[in-house]
């Protein structure tokens, strides 16, 4: 049976609604995670401290890249 | 996953091996109660619930139900074991040893894997189990055919991780620092913008810092400034230090935090004692209001007397979480002031114990300041974190506050240098705590963005369970519905539904309309037999739902309690809805076997009936009393005429009894068991004379006398008085005769089927008329 990922995107499509500080590197990292290891089982604590942590830090914006000619 | 057969040895009411053999059909079991037909599906429960049977769970059971599952009177060198084969040829064997423990052997066990009890069995006592349930355990059991598991887990794991960030992220902590910020600015630079501070920053860096190079970097600037201003103090004179250390001592507002302490703590005093005398009147009432469920309808509010709606309910959950809320907020906030009272101490300690005000304080070792430097010395500042109690506070404040007075009055002749440098480093400390403390509010403001987007995920996901759960439920409550006018044609009980309740998540409750009015709960209107009707209905919706799955379904008596209408519609319901599903249908009911053996007879049913259980050692035995023509003559070919004509007679005497009921033959009443004993000659006397006026067949157009039929029931009479009985006991029954007796007895049958559409006599009403009729027509039974 195909797995059913189709609902993810949207969800996170919906969740971002008005909130434009939060990264793309943060989502990115949502949709991994609800691909993965979130939708499969119960996460223990130590387990989503470690994502807790990864998420933090993803939150601070990062430097733009400046183009060299 | 079809099951081939189920074989018991010593397994509950089973003695030595009995196999229910299902072929992978379908099969009605017949027994009376305590014949052993549920021995077979606790076998499979058995082995689905990991050697736990539900219904055996009880103190007396034994830790592994080990005093309840093997038989009771297993003889020594016996094995309890428990055998599902599949269709597959696969097959799980499991063994019992005397102390309940089991071995499970056999590739089998795979065959139902995701085979789950809810959905595969259904007993009697819990056919209305689904709408008993609490709407949390309805939406439990609806789950796994919501395939919804993934989004559940998804949303739960989100709801731990929006807390897990938030206790990563310190934003309690950080709360508390930036409010202490906010009070060091205020002090500092009253009520300035972030432009002024900068600015006041970068003129005293143009003061100390002369000739250097301003970095860019504010936090930067301001630790420069600092170490310029530390270098500035090497500099100065013990006398500059002193007044220096003294002015800080005089800065510190230890009068201000003792009294913060005080407030807070009489504040949360005063929230608290009401509160718990609340709280105790709630549980007195909740007491009071407990009795009164169980001996009357009428609850009222144990808190006002009113009548309870869901709407005061709520809010007044509300006002008490509010409540708890506001006292949680004070309590932090006079913890905050403790730990601002302990650090503050620290810093008075750490400035008095100075060797720059070593020669001040030797000036003061007389009288209460010698008292109050001793409880200066030896004061614990961390536990001050712990206490507030007033003697303490009280403490704190006659022994230290004389030190910051004297401190003070000691600073008064200090050098205007000294004071400017003292303004001037409080400054630069307090515009650093400034930029630190945007840098932490910008990183809490990242946490809470991240912790609302994680809360909006979570919150997205569950209105996508809510959309899908809704439109699963649809489907099934179309299937409840449509299977509920089956069971109950015309009846003023409709629209029969699952539903979300409003505002619930993890919900599902059952709904329907009575006489036209809208009900919430089946449990409010529906009589007992309806709601088992309903229980059934819905337990078949769901396995519906789950079709393609394949998995058989055991229905063991769930037909207890419904009337002989409404049970008779069960065989319409299964052929409707179930054509191609392997049921094993289990029943005590004699009538409703026959009626079943008379509807579902065909190749894709078997049926089979069970003794009465004799002792636990002679265990479950089936009854051979029901074979058919192509099994007698079997008997022929193995040279048993007897046997053939005698298996003859038994089939006429089973399947007759059943056409008399098909056709509502009225027979005299007979006492006791004598009603289910009839035989074969008794019912063909009835049906040769009823059915010469009651039974006809159409020949151009018209209805005539089924003469052909009559007489083949008057010759298949004769050859069974004659033959059929000598079969049984005289036993000289000749292998021409039995042969005879067999064909005239199966011809003899098929009347009763119609040529054409192949359908029984009693398939259906005729219209207009009091007669049963073939689905064409073109036989019928006057009634």
């Amino acid at each position: 049976m195909p797995k059913d990922d189709s609902w993810i995107r949207d969800c996170i499509t919906k969740a971002l609604s008005g909130k434009g500080c939060v990264t793309e590197a943060v989502t990115n990292k949502a949709e991994v995670l609800l691909r993965g290891s979130l939708s499969e089982r119960k996460l223990v604590s130590k387990e989503l401290a470690i994502i807790a942590q990864t998420l933090i830090s993803d939150m601070i914006p990062s430097e733009p890249k400046v183009e060299g000619r | 996953m079809r099951i081939e057969s189920i074989e018991l040895s010593w397994f509950r009411g089973a003695a030595d091996p009995v196999a229910l053999t299902l072929e992978c059909k379908s099969k009605v079991v017949y027994g009376g109660n305590g014949s052993g037909k549920s021995s077979f599906v606790d076998a499979v429960e058995y082995v689905l619930n990991e050697g736990k049977i539900r219904h055996l769970a009880h103190e007396y059971s034994g830790k592994h139900q080990e005093k309840a599952i093997p038989n009771t009177h297993r003889p020594d060198g016996r094995k309890t074991l428990l055998k599902i084969r599949f269709q597959d040829k696969s097959d799980v064997t499991t063994e019992i040893d005397a102390n309940g423990s089991t071995r499970s052997s056999g590739d089998g066990k795979l065959a139902m894997a995701d085979w789950s009890y809810q959905h595969t069995i259904l007993r009697q006592d819990e056919v209305a189990r689904f709408i008993h349930d609490t709407k949390g355990e309805k939406y439990s059991a609806l789950l796994p055919l919501l395939g919804l598991e993934h989004l559940e887990m998804a949303a739960e794991n989100l709801r731990q991780l929006s807390k897990v960030i938030n206790e990563e992220a310190e934003l309690k902590e950080s709360g508390v620092k930036l409010k202490d910020v906010a009070a060091k600015r205020r002090e500092a630079f009253g009520a300035t913008d972030e432009a002024e501070v900068l600015s006041r920053i970068e003129q005293l860096h143009c003061a100390y810092c002369p000739g250097q190079a301003s970095t860019v970097d504010p936090l930067s600037r301001c630790g420069e400034l600092e170490t310029a201003i530390e270098t500035r103090i090497t500099q100065f004179s013990d006398d500059q230090r002193r007044h220096l250390t003294l002015l800080g001592v005089r800065d510190l507002d230890l009068e201000n935090k003792v009294n913060e302490v005080r407030a807070t703590s009489l504040k949360l005093a005063g929230e608290i004692d009401p509160l718990i005398s609340a709280k105790l009147e709630v549980l007195g009432s909740t007491e009071e209001y407990v009795g009164k469920l169980g001996d009357t309808g009428d609850i009222e509010c144990p808190s006002c007397g009113r009548p309870i709606s869901i709407c005061d309910f709520k809010s007044h959950v509300k006002e008490e979480r509010e409540r708890l809320l506001d006292i949680i907020s004070t309590n932090d906030a006079r913890k905050e002031a403790l730990v601002a009272l302990s650090d503050l101490v620290k810093s008075l300690k750490n400035s008095l114990e100075k060797s720059d005000v070593k020669s001040w304080r030797e000036g003061l070792t007389k009288g209460n300041n010698a008292k109050n430097f001793a409880f200066l010395d030896t004061v614990n500042a961390e536990a001050i974190r712990s206490t507030s109690r007033e003697e303490d506070l009280k403490t704190i404040e006659d022994s230290l506050l004389p030190l910051t007075r004297i401190a003070a009055e000691a600073t008064k002749d200090s050098l205007p240098d000294v004071r400017q440098l003292n303004d001037d480093k409080r400054i630069a400390l307090a515009g650093k705590a400034v930029i630190e403390g945007h840098m932490l509010a910008s990183a809490v403001n990242r946490a809470k963005s991240l912790i609302s987007f994680v809360n909006s995920l979570e919150e997205s996901i569950r209105g996508e369970i809510r959309a899908r759960s809704q439109r699963v439920i649809e489907e099934i409550s179309a299937e409840i519905e449509s299977m509920w006018s089956i069971l109950h044609p015309g009846e003023e009980i409709e629209n029969v539904r699952l539903y979300v309740p409003p505002e619930a998540d993890k919900a599902i409750d059952i709904g329907l309309k009575f006489f036209g009015v809208d009900q919430d709960s089946p449990r409010l209107t529906l009589s007992e037999g309806h709601r088992n009707s309903l229980g059934l209905c819905i337990f078949l919706a769901m396995a519906k739902k789950e079709e393609g799955a394949d998995r058989p379904l055991f229905l063991d008596d769930v037909v207890i309690s419904l009337d002989r209408n409404h049970r008779g519609m069960i065989a319409q319901l299964l052929e409707d809805k179930f054509p191609g599903r392997q049921i094993v249908l289990l029943t005590h009911d004699r009538e409703w076997y026959s009626e079943l053996k008379a509807r579902l007879g065909d190749r894709n049913w078997s049926f089979g009936a069970l003794l009465s259980w004799d002792t636990p050692q002679v265990g479950i035995r089936w009854s051979n009393r029901t074979k058919t023509f192509d099994e007698a003559r079997e008997q022929l070919k193995q040279n048993r005429p007897d046997s053939a004509g005698n298996d003859a007679r038994k089939i006429m005497d089973v399947e007759l009894a059943l056409i008399a009921e098909g056709l509502q033959l009225r027979l005299l009443f007979l006492r006791g068991e004598k009603n289910d004993k009839r035989g074969a000659h008794e019912f063909l006397e009835h049906l040769i004379a009823e059915g010469k006026k009651r039974f006809k067949k159409k020949e151009c157009g018209t209805y005539v006398s089924f003469d052909q039929a009559i007489q083949m029931f008057d010759q298949a009479d004769r050859l069974l008085v004659s033959w059929g009985n000598r079969g049984s006991h005289t036993f000289d029954v000749t292998e021409s005769e039995a042969t005879k007796l067999i064909e005239t007895c199966e011809k003899a049958l098929q009347c009763f089927q119609c040529p054409s559409c192949k359908k029984k006599v009693w398939f259906a009403e005729a219209t207009g008329d009091s007669s049963l009729q073939c689905m064409c027509g073109e036989i019928r039974w006057r009634y």
